[in-house]
């Protein structure tokens, strides 16, 4: 096997090809593969570049960049070094006709995007010269197996981009290529991938070609690790050691391109001023950005226009004069085409077939100067482009502008930009999970966060089923549902039937459709609608987690502006949803709970409100009976103990409510009621507790409780405070040594009533006065006398009685154990809700 | 004069379970005509001749010919919403009470101020309650004498 390195990491700008070259000679590399266009390549000269490599014993393997034509004339005769191509269409035909061998490379974000793209095209076409060039990330980027994709067509293979991936920094075509790391630190299977090559004795003359897109260490380093980690895994490479650099000449300053050969005083004013604007809102930056341009050119028009992942959609972010409504642009628009390679002057005439030129040419502008960005982490994108039109009288501006200079430093400012907009979005959905404890109230605060940072009209916000069969509508108010999905109960989306939502989350792969009302197939498209006016420009994320599950995904309709969303969009979009993540698993668990609870207790409750219904009825034919009869009363009550037993299951399950974190759950009902009319009840539903235990409830001494007027609580509340008291008072009896007492007494203050509930039980260790409050508290005692109960008890009493405005604490731990409630005077008058 | 029994329309989508409430009617003079289903429902709703002084409809039950409402997937306001088509499509004005698992707020708090209609807990309710609520509702208003 050989071992070659892709240049790319020096950046597609780089033409110091010597230093490159010395480079990967030095560290063992055998092979190369040219990331920089050809005109970078010793200025076109293919001789001059045949004979470095010769110096340096390097084989070159292919070349990446650059138009397939320009490629074609820079080999000449030469047909071995293959060429990267995307597709398979008339000019890569052409190609193939003529003897040059192509590679068809899948890459994230690109036509040949999944392996299946790549295995239509393979499959299609049987040429020996259409060869195949997986990469590992990016197969696994967007979610192919490498060596499943490998071993389909090894036999057609140019080589393996061996690369490695974390998809911790997004997924996105901004920033996947941020997620590129050092070999053997990532997620991606490499090691599997290079044991099976090796496995493979059909393979051993096989190219392995390390690539990297971006990487926060300096070339040198990345490369010399990467060249370690071949020898380590059992690839030697061509000099042990790997440290025999050629020697005798420094690199040149990088980029050379740079440096200046010429400064216009206002245009370095420019620049300090982008950067300046870099770190703030996202909108402000672009409207600032425009006006500068303007202001530097005397432009009649400026625009700067943000471009889709594959070219296929186009959205004015800013346009000067603000508010110019400029056409939507169809993804190919030939002016912006023309430009995408590198900056150039364009002379506007009729003839120029751009809704964009003709705008430019009707404001009385002659010329065009067009600058295009690329993504800082992705340079192979054309991510912006910036199109500056003036009259003939400024040509002068747009020749002494050094447009690569202004490229960079624009480029470099619109990701600071982004990236700055991003960390804030991200935490004002941290801020909101502070806020909102439960799934919808968080859902919903994410959705206006969305439609606010992205200026979308229409937002739904949809989350998987647990058994992820369907994609259900967690936050969705403007949804419009269609055939299938609105039949009676069914509105929601299977997994399988074909729409746009459901894509993105099956595929993981964030989607802008510039105009839904445009597709072709409209059943797709109808079924992925949202309820917004106009042209319907969409976008759909995936909600992805570190570990690759899709937990749903959310849509947005129509950006106010009236442009198409754009890459830009989906980052935003997807960073809020990275933070919302965490949250929205805990939040989706705790709402599984809570159904899950009111369910039980909506299952466990009509057998027992039908247990008590039927004891009524029971009781009132047999006093009919005993009167029509004159029969003697039974010798025990059968049917006040049955009823007994049922109205503590009542009781019980009750409580089950009040394990919701909803807030909503512990919002008092409450009622005008003495405190007498709610613990008569509680110890008459402990009757079989107390018999249990041999005590009998007759201990009970409650009686002052007559002395506080009837107060505003919620009944069932305090039912459920007073049955946990009294139900730990008995658990915890000390029956073996003195006479059980439970005492309720009474007392009030100016601002507050207070209850104090005491008895002569075992006792609460010094220092758990705080902790016995906590959810799930099991004190030593509860452990060493093996008391049945989970530890929620007097955790849910705090809630509820803090619900209503009061306080309780733990004031004796022992001879007596006591707690006091305090309780705030205002509820003799008024609900606890009803505030001063 | 001969009192003629109070007829009741109790509509619960689990009659078997909750039977003992019209059993419990019954037996205290009531005469209770059970339907299972909000379809059923609306075709008793529909008849001219509406045989019933008071409807009893539990809170919660599958939304058949109402259709689907995106502000209740879950159907816990079916009984609310079938009042209202009483109330606002048959125009009939006879009490109506609603059985809820969970006493339900927002029915509570939306329905508070109506004198036709009461939200009844049914974990508190007995046949009793459930009996002297409807007598309740159908006496003479004092206003109104």
């Amino acid at each position: 096997m050989h071992v070659a390195c892709q240049t790319l990491i020096w950046g597609p700008d780089n033409d110091d090809i010597d230093y490159m070259l010395d480079v990967v000679h030095g560290l063992g590399f055998e092979g190369v593969e040219l990331a920089q266009s050809p005109g970078r390549l010793y200025d076109g000269n293919y001789s001059r570049l045949t004979e470095e490599l010769a110096k340096r014993e390097l084989k070159l393997l292919g070349l990446a960049r650059g138009s397939l034509d320009a490629r074609m004339r820079f080999l000449g005769n030469d047909r071995r070094p293959y060429l990267y191509c995307e597709k398979c269409e008339e000019e890569e035909l052409e190609a193939l006709a003529r003897g040059y061998r192509l590679a068809l490379h899948a890459h994230a974000y690109k036509k040949v995007h999944r392996f299946e793209d790549a295995t239509e095209i393979l499959g299609r076409r049987k040429d020996s010269n259409l060869l195949w060039l997986p990469d590992t990330a990016h197969l696994t980027i967007v979610g192919n197996d490498p060596i499943n994709s490998i071993r389909e067509f090894k036999q057609r293979l140019a080589g393996v981009h061996l690369k490695d991936w974390t998809p911790i920094y997004g997924r996105l075509s901004h920033r996947y290529a941020k997620g590129f790391v050092e070999l053997g630190t990532g997620e991606v299977r490499i090691k599997d991938t290079l044991d099976y090559l090796k496995s493979d004795s059909s393979l051993e003359s096989l190219w392995l070609i390390y690539e990297q897109d971006h990487t926060p260490r300096t070339p040198e380093e990345s490369l010399r690790d990467a060249a370690a980690w071949f020898e380590n895994n059992g690839v030697p490479m061509r000099w042990p050691g790997y440290t025999r650099l050629s020697a005798g000449r420094s690199p040149k300053p990088w980029p050379p391109s740079l440096e200046r050969s010429k400064s216009l005083e206002s245009e370095t004013k420019l620049l300090r001023e982008i950067s300046d604007a870099a770190v703030g809102d996202y909108y402000a930056f672009y409207d600032r950005s425009v006006r500068l341009l303007k202001e530097l050119f005397d432009a009649k028009l400026v625009a700067i226009s943000a471009l889709g992942e594959a070219y296929d959609s186009v959205s004015h972010l800013a346009v000067w004069p603000l508010k110019t409504k400029l056409p939507l642009l169809e993804p190919r628009d030939p002016l912006l085409s023309r430009a995408i390679e590198s900056p150039e002057i364009i002379q506007l005439d009729h003839a120029f077939a751009s809704p964009l030129a003709q705008s430019a040419h009707d404001r009385g502008a002659s010329k065009a100067l067009l600058v295009p960005i690329t993504n800082s982490y992705n340079p192979n994108h054309c991510r912006l482009m910036i199109s500056v039109f003036t009259s003939a009288q400024d040509n002068w501006r747009l020749e002494q502008v050094n447009a690569r200079l202004l490229a960079r430093h624009f480029g470099r400012a619109a990701d600071v930009n982004l990236d700055d907009f991003c960390t804030v979005a991200a935490s004002e959905v941290a801020l909101a999970a502070t806020k909102e404890r439960d799934l919808k109230g968080f859902t919903k605060r994410v959705h206006e966060l969305i439609l606010r940072l992205v200026q979308a009209e229409g937002c739904s916000i949809f989350l998987a089923s647990a058994d992820n069969s369907r994609l259900e509508p967690a936050y969705a108010p403007k949804l419009r549902w269609f055939p299938p999905y609105d039949a009676p109960g069914r509105q929601y989306y299977e997994r399988g039937i074909p729409n746009l939502v459901t894509q993105a989350w099956e595929r993981r792969e964030p989607r802008v459709i510039p105009d839904i009302s445009g597709m072709t197939d409209r059943k797709v498209a109808k079924r992925s609608e949202e309820m917004v006016e106009g042209p319907l420009s969409s976008m759909f994320v995936p909600i992805v987690d570190p570990g690759g599950d899709c937990l749903g995904v959310v849509r947005c309709a129509n950006k106010r502006s009236g442009q198409p969303f754009s890459d830009d969009d989906i980052a935003i979009v997807d960073t809020m949803l990275q933070a919302a993540v965490p949250h929205l698993r805990l939040l989706r668990e705790a709402d599984a709970r809570e159904r899950a609870y009111a369910k039980l207790r909506h299952e466990l409750k009509n057998p027992i409100v039908a247990i008590l219904n039927n004891i009524e009825n029971l009781e009132y034919e047999i006093n009919k009976w005993q009167l029509s009869a004159d029969l003697p009363p039974m010798r025990f009550d059968y049917l006040g103990d049955v009823k007994s037993w049922a109205e503590l299951m009542e009781e019980l399950t009750g409580h089950l409510r009040y394990l919701s974190r909803d807030p909503a759950a512990l919002k008092p009902r409450a009622q005008r009621i003495g405190l007498i009319e709610i613990v008569a009840p509680v110890v008459r539903q402990l009757r079989s507790e107390f018999r249990e235990n041999g005590l009998s409830e007759r201990a009970v001494e409650y009686d002052s409780l007559r002395s506080l007027p009837a107060l505003f609580l919620d009944r069932f509340m305090f039912q459920a405070v007073f049955f946990n008291l009294v139900d730990n008072a008995i658990k915890y009896n000390d029956r073996a040594h003195k006479r059980f007492v439970l005492r309720l007494s009474v007392d009030q203050s100016a601002n507050e009533f207070v209850v104090k509930i005491c008895d002569n039980g075992r006792g609460i260790e010094d220092g758990l006065e705080e902790a016995v409050f906590e959810e799930g508290f099991r004190g030593p005692a509860a452990r060493a006398l093996d008391v049945e109960g989970n530890g929620l008890g007097l955790w849910i009493v705090k809630r509820l009685v803090e619900a209503h405005g009061g306080s309780i604490s733990l004031t004796h731990n022992h001879e007596p154990t006591e707690f006091t409630i305090r309780l705030p005077k205002r509820l003799s008058s008024r609900s606890p809700e009803v505030t001063e | 004069m001969a009192s003629q029994k109070v007829s009741v329309l109790f509509v619960d989508d689990s009659p078997v379970k909750m039977e003992s409430y019209p059993r419990g009617l019954d037996l205290r003079g009531m005469e209770v005509h059970v339907r299972e289903s909000v379809d059923k429902a609306l075709t008793e709703f529909a008849r001219e001749d509406f045989p019933y002084q008071a409807v009893i409809l539990d809170s919660m039950m599958p939304a058949g010919q109402l259709g689907p409402d995106p502000d209740d997937p879950e159907c816990m306001l079916t009984g609310k919403r079938l009042y209202k088509r009483l109330r606002e499509v048959y125009g009939r004005q006879e009490p109506v009470i609603l059985l809820s698992n969970y006493a339900y707020q927002r029915v509570l708090e939306e329905l508070a101020d109506d004198p036709t209609v009461r939200v009844l807990d049914k974990g508190t309710t007995r046949p009793s309650h459930l009996h002297k609520t409807i007598l309740d509702m159908l006496a003479p208003h004092p206003a109104a004498v």
